[in-house]
């Protein structure tokens, strides 16, 4: 004979990846996913990288070309910008005067025209002259550099030139209090994202698992066929059924749209320039992220199923069930303390506290804020939370799971729950 | 090796109590069905037949005593061989008629080929052909009754207990579903029938078993308690008046016959024996028994008259 939790679990399994609403929710991470890639994909080749997008954005080989009329005068009478015509893409043109320049600019042949008038050293007043509907010019960067190097490259050596235009950048050293310079933590981009959509898509997957679990059982107290059920199995088995074969239900969801998160973060890095640089996720990620579902799912999972025995019909039960997705959900209030200090105190005790630890953990995993030991000194007590609730759960099914139409009280449960 | 090997009870319970908080709902309650026997298990609500039933099942666990089935305590085997009609029926409303009985049916350890053909064999029988691909939710509620009885029966279960099973069934589906009981005790199968439909009761069960306030009040064959109870009454269908027989007390007309209510000390046959010597010639002769739903009115104000004396 087979295993009658098996039946259970396969039952439960097939039923719910049959719901019309779990394949929408699954397939909706990939659908959106590719939606998504193509509207960037589709926004990026209409920008043509006009504008600056990042540090990290290849020179444009395109030049830019707008034109100048210089009526400026230097102390000794001569214009100032004669030297400096090519800056950072952009080519300014001489023209000899306005008219000239402006027929420049109708008939296309530049962008913009600027007019630097004689007082120019005295009020740095400069006039731009550009078409109608027009976002043609140089761009202020652009602009500095040609005024800049045309006033003082001569009397500057070209590194002299550089600091005038950028004078510093500030990168900070930390020193420990025996005044050794604390080393900064590697902080990897692709998996830093990754496992924060991970640690969401878990989240999201474990409180949906959960909340069919609910939702069966409360059906199936609401139609009666539990008393069926339960002349066929014992509560354990229908209980273990059900959190096994939702469980996989779960994990095929966490699946699907871990695969999506992937090839989502693969290809937006092919497409656009991103800050950080993605690349797929390590095995040990993927096994850290695999162990906070099962984990996190077996301990809220059972919680949830505690829920749907003691409350009298699924509305109740979902009132109730706010109590348990509100803790798992708490994380992403501290997510900036989180991020930035992942191995601080908070991160710390969220990370042990078993309703945050499964989102926690991984937000902590992948900003490097904590090793392998602690993550699986997290999930061993994740673990022991989890058989408590199951080994507790077991004990209300048998109770509770018959009585119709009414709610034990509180006291009650507690005498259930402590009862040998 | 003795010749007549003594039958074993399908089910046999002894001093069953169950307690919910200060309330007791069953109070020391024994009973046995035998194979092929039909057990009408009868009492006003809230008398503890849902609790029993559920002892008997295994569905909750009795405060005292205990209970064997097929001569062994219950164990998961044993409940494979079991059907339970609950009196509050529950299929998955969302999932197809199939769906629903081969999941009950594999719970039960069948096989699913061997399920579908059973299935197959049932709708023939209960007439349910043209639902079978239905989703419960579209069945009216009498067709998901037959379903869930066709559930309940699929695996050729020996102990079989219907909790009201004709409540919402129209007179052609309470046939069809009384047949099926009929033909399932004719198999052997131990059933148990609870209901409050006394007429049903005196139609298919052998034994009647009473329970009024968790205890068992009245226990046997349905004739000896009729009979029990008939008293001295007697109805004659005769061509004389036997107003003048010895022993009789009274006799009024009553349709075809005559009610007679004899004097103390009488017995029938003393005024059979009357009537025969005054020449009557008599087409029925019987002791008017009582039906058992009056039998179970006059147990339950009895068992009402005493509680109020004992609070008295």
């Amino acid at each position: 004979m087979r295993s009658k939790t098996w039946l259970v679990a396969r039952h439960e399994f097939a039923v719910t990846i049959g719901r019309l609403g779990f394949r929408i929710f699954a397939a909706a991470v990939p659908v959106l996913a590719l939606l998504a890639l193509i509207g960037i994909g589709v926004f990026d080749a209409v920008r043509g990288g006009d504008e600056p997008s990042g540090s990290a954005r290849e020179p444009s080989v395109e030049v830019t070309r707008v034109g100048y009329v210089d009526f400026s005068a230097g102390e000794d009478g001569q214009p100032l910008f004669t030297s400096f015509h090519e800056q950072d893409g952009v080519s300014f043109a001489p023209y000899a005067d306005e008219d000239a320049g402006s027929s420049a600019l109708q008939t296309g042949e530049i962008d913009a025209l600027y007019v630097f008038p004689r007082d120019f050293l005295e009020t740095g007043s400069v006039v731009r002259i550009r078409m109608e509907g027009s976002d043609g010019g140089a761009g202020a960067d652009s602009l500095r550099r040609f005024v800049l190097s045309n006033l003082v490259a001569e009397e500057v050596s070209e590194q002299q030139l550089e600091r005038v235009i950028k004078p510093y950048s500030v990168s900070t050293v930390e020193l420990s209090e025996s005044g050794a310079p604390v080393e900064e933590d590697e902080f990897d981009g692709g998996e830093f994202l990754f496992s924060f959509g991970a640690g969401m898509l878990l989240l999201v997957s474990v409180l949906t698992a959960a909340g069919y679990l609910l939702q069966g059982l409360s059906e199936e107290k609401e139609n009666r066929i539990m008393e069926v059920l339960l002349s066929s199995l014992k509560p354990e088995q229908l209980m273990f059924g059900k959190l096994v074969g939702l469980g996989g239900a779960g994990l095929l969801q966490m699946a699907v749209w871990t695969a999506a998160l992937v090839a989502f973060l693969l290809a937006l890095g092919r497409i656009v320039d991103l800050p950080v640089e993605l690349s797929a996720p390590s095995v040990e990620t993927l096994g850290v992220a695999l162990a906070y579902f099962l984990l996190g799912y077996a301990f809220l999972g059972t919680v949830q199923a505690a829920l749907g025995v003691v409350t009298t019909n699924l509305k109740e039960a979902n009132n109730i069930a706010v109590f348990v997705v509100l803790p798992a959900v708490s994380p992403m209030w501290f997510l900036t303390v989180l991020i930035e200090h992942p191995d601080g105190v908070l991160a710390r005790v969220l990370g042990f506290v078993p309703f945050t630890a499964p989102l926690t953990g991984l937000i902590r995993f992948g900003t490097g804020g904590t090793g392998l030991g602690e993550v699986a000194l997290s999930l061993g007590v994740l673990a022991a939370f989890a058989v408590l609730a199951v080994l507790l759960t077991a004990r209300l099914f048998r109770a509770y799971l018959l009585m119709y139409g009414q709610r034990p009280g509180v006291r009650h449960i507690l005498r259930t729950l402590w009862s040998d | 090796m003795t010749a007549t090997a003594a039958i074993l009870p399908t089910v046999r319970a002894d001093g069953l109590w169950k307690r919910f908080g200060s309330h007791v709902a069953v109070r020391d309650v024994s009973l046995s069905l035998d194979p092929g026997e039909v057990v009408g298990l009868v009492g006003p609500n809230g008398a503890g037949k849902t609790t029993t039933i559920r002892m008997l099942l295994d569905i909750l666990r009795p405060d005292e005593g205990s209970v064997s089935v097929f001569g062994a305590p219950i164990s998961q085997q044993a409940q494979s061989r079991i059907g339970y009609l609950p009196e509050e029926r529950g299929l998955y409303r969302s999932l197809r008629v199939i769906p629903n009985m081969l999941y009950l049916a594999e719970l039960k350890g069948m096989e699913r080929e061997r399920a579908l053909r059973r299935a197959d064999e049932l709708f023939a029988l209960l007439g349910l052909e043209p639902h079978r691909g239905k989703k419960i939710s579209e069945l009216s509620r009498g067709l998901g009754q037959l379903v869930q009885f066709a559930a309940t029966i699929l695996h050729g279960p020996d102990f079989i207990v219907l909790d009201e099973p004709f409540s919402g069934l129209d007179p052609v589906n309470v046939r069809v579903m009384k047949d099926a009981v009929s033909r399932l005790r004719s198999e052997g199968a131990a059933i148990m029938f609870s209901t409050h439909q006394m007429t049903d009761v005196e139609e298919l069960c052998d034994r009647v078993i009473m329970i009024d306030d968790g205890a068992v009040v009245l226990d046997g064959p349905l004739t000896d308690i009729k009979r029990r109870f008939a008293g001295n009454d007697l109805f004659v269908a005769t061509d004389v008046d036997p107003q003048d027989a010895d022993g009789v007390l009274v006799s009024r007309r009553d349709g075809p016959g005559y009610a007679l209510r004899l004097a103390e000390g009488s017995a029938p046959e003393d005024v059979l024996r009357s009537l025969l010597e005054r020449g009557a010639k008599i087409d029925r002769f019987e002791l008017a028994t009582p039906s058992l739903e009056e039998i179970f009115l006059r147990v339950v104000q009895r068992d009402r008259m005493e509680e109020a004396r004992d609070a008295e």
